[in-house]
């Protein structure tokens, strides 16, 4: 079991699992006929063709992994912690985006990230401000870029 | 038009205030990619993207050709100073030109280094004004069944180019085309694998996944740099001056070099890593010395830095004539002509003439101004690639998201760029290539609809593709490559049981 819990074996699992999703979802497309092909042909095709390919991955993922008996591990501990706060900041980042706004967003983002990458606090504040200073005068100002204000302005 | 005709179009359309700025920006944003680990050429025109709109469409993509071969040039100062190579094209200089750096020779290698960049980017250049026209004028006959012979041939040698595994990067494949058959389909308007989700019916766009990939997916990875410092090769500025003999050795490979680049960057995939490796293969079986190389050999760093100059030009081709991206970075100049109302392909030169020969022109000046760059002020280009990632990364998830935002005002393209951040962080670690899956995105479109389009024609008669010359052929070979593994486990089981 614990040779299955590795990537090398999950990612084409993953990949396995969505494959089938999508021939299911391929139901309820028109395959045409071969000289009149339909919306459904080419995912058809495809969508068999990745569930062979992940299948086969699979498979020599297991058969690697019985002849290992030392796994390396790839991540370590304090890292994935790290990893996952920051995958935390950046899906916090997308929610608060339509209430905060983009200024405010951008200063909190900066602020976040740089403390999980173990930076000073005094420099934290500085990048953070300048960042979001240099980002507003390009993207904002000059570009006209359309980016959410904040939901209380 | 005639090629001296529309090179002084094209000159006459630079020389002007705001292309000629953005043709500097863009070769120095170039530079500084190159120069820092982890951001490559197309990571950063993904993120710069917003910063051409409002701009036309020549401004536009001056400024992000720029940052492409800007970056091949940059690439080589950190390779030599800190053996760190900045991208993956300057991978190959870290084995000579570092060493070259430890026996305190890092002047001539930078300086040969940046003067060969300089030579094969103009014979790139020259090559592509007078190879892309007339192939443009051979693509307005295309048909259907060519665009979807050649679309499939890209996809299949891309994949056999890229990554350790050919199943890895055929399912990779696969899979972007599969992803890029979501919404509408364009031919008969039904919804495919949209659901509930009714953003899904504009399709996944391909910029927040390339931004995901390349982008986040590299800040996740960097999680694992927190703490590592570098160390920096110093050198004088008078070692810059390459002597008579670090010239009469190189000049050589830096012609091949340009040549290898250019004909390499002709064909689908990773050309400017890849021709940096043929270059350095092919300058050491033809060396009189070949056991410097591995030591500090010049020729060893002159070669693979002009082959990746030059393959910036060949991997234009297929772009501009075509209209088909053959690696992620020029997929991310189809994207940048697109927003820009261009159509790039056969009529590009004929319909926009202007554009076609500005981006040509720009080339030329930009490669003079990365000359003067690179060479007086490489040390401090140097210093840029001692930022630690923490402060560097952080950045990046800005401009990131800023990127991704900007090209549909999309929040849910935000969350594909998430979900593909954390995609490309496992596949980083799992050794999975992301090239296979972007192309598949970017072509697979063009690949469904012209194989659609060509049964419909051909009214099922499949072998009617082999029966027009130029399909028949390009197929032929495209099913040769995806056999190839299996050829050559046959082939080697024959031979085996033929020795004694």
């Amino acid at each position: 079991m614990k040779s299955l819990a590795r990537l090398s074996f999950l990612i084409p699992a993953g990949t396995f699992v969505i494959s089938i999703l999508y021939l299911v979802e391929c139901l309820d497309l028109n395959f045409g006929t071969t000289s009149e092909p339909k919306e459904g042909f080419v995912p058809y095709i495809v969508g068999s063709l990745i569930f062979v390919g992940s299948f086969v991955l699979m498979i020599d993922a297991i058969l690697k992994g019985r002849k290992m008996t030392i796994y390396p591990q790839k991540v370590g501990r304090g890292e994935l912690k790290n990893i996952l706060m920051l995958i935390g900041i950046l899906v916090g980042y997308v929610l608060l985006l339509p209430i905060l706004g983009f200024v405010i967003c951008i200063f909190l983002l900066i602020v976040a990230s740089t403390k999980i990458m173990g930076v000073r606090w005094m420099t934290i504040i500085l990048l953070a401000v300048s960042t979001t200073v240099v980002s507003y005068l390009i993207f904002i100002y000059w570009l006209h870029v359309p980016l959410p204000s904040s939901f209380f302005m | 038009m005639s090629p001296w005709e529309g090179i002084l179009t094209g000159f006459s359309t630079i020389m002007q205030l705001e292309p000629f700025f953005f043709c500097f920006l863009g070769v120095l944003i170039g530079t500084l990619v190159g120069v820092l680990p982890g951001l490559g050429p197309t990571g950063a025109c993904a993120l710069l993207l917003p910063l051409t709109f409002g701009r036309d469409a020549t401004t536009a993509l001056v400024m992000l050709c720029g940052i492409y071969y800007g970056a091949m040039y940059g690439g080589s100062t950190t390779s030599i100073l800190v053996n760190v190579p900045g991208e993956a094209a300057s991978v190959v200089t870290c084995i000579d030109g570092h060493q070259m750096a430890l026996k305190g020779r890092a002047g001539p290698a930078l300086s040969i280094s940046g003067i060969g960049s300089c030579i094969a980017g103009t014979m790139g250049i020259f090559f592509l004004m007078l190879v892309a026209p007339p192939l443009a004028r051979a693509a307005l006959k295309f048909g259907p069944p060519e665009y979807f012979a050649i679309s499939l041939l890209g996809l299949l040698v891309l994949s056999r180019l890229t990554g350790k595994s050919p199943i890895k990067s055929y399912t990779m494949v696969f899979a972007g085309i599969a992803l890029a058959t979501v919404g509408i389909d364009p031919i008969s308007g039904h919804l495919r694998f949209v659901g509930s989700f009714k953003k899904l019916l504009e399709g996944i766009d391909f910029m927040p996944v390339i931004m995901g990939l390349y982008g986040i997916g590299e800040v996740l990875a960097s999680v694992r740099e927190i703490g590592v410092t570098r160390e920096l090769k110093k050198f004088r500025l008078r070692d810059l001056i390459p002597t008579r003999v670090d010239m009469k050795e190189s000049i050589v490979p830096i012609f091949r070099g340009g040549i290898i680049g250019f004909l390499i960057g002709l064909l689908p995939g990773p050309a400017t890593i890849i021709s940096t490796f043929v270059s350095y293969g092919v300058e050491r079986k033809l060396s009189k010395r070949p056991e410097e190389f591995g030591k500090g050999a010049i020729a060893g760093v002159a070669g693979p830095e002009s082959a990746n100059n030059g393959a910036t030009g060949g991997a234009l081709v297929p772009l501009l004539s075509l209209g088909i991206p053959f690696s992620p970075m020029p997929a991310i100049l189809l994207a940048a002509f697109m927003i820009h109302g261009v159509l790039p392909g056969p009529t590009l030169i004929k319909n926009h003439p202007t554009v076609f020969w500005g981006i040509i022109a720009s080339m030329y000046i930009g490669n003079i101004m990365l000359l003067i760059l690179n060479l007086p002020l490489v040390s401090i280009f140097a210093r840029v690639a001692l930022i630690p990632s923490r402060i560097l990364m952080p950045i990046v998830i800005v401009f990131c998201f800023l990127g991704a935002f900007a090209v549909r005002n999309s929040i849910f393209d935000l969350y594909i760029m998430i979900i593909f951040g954390i995609i490309g962080y496992l596949f980083r670690l799992e050794d999975y290539d992301p090239s296979p899956l972007v192309l598949g995105i970017i072509i697979g479109p063009v690949l469904e609809n012209s194989l659609r389009q060509s049964i419909v024609i051909f009214r099922g008669d499949y072998f009617k593709f082999f029966m027009r010359p130029l399909s028949g052929i390009i197929i032929t070979i495209a099913i040769l490559v995806f056999l190839s593994p299996l050829i050559k486990i046959l082939f080697f089981r024959k031979s085996r049981k033929r020795l004694p």
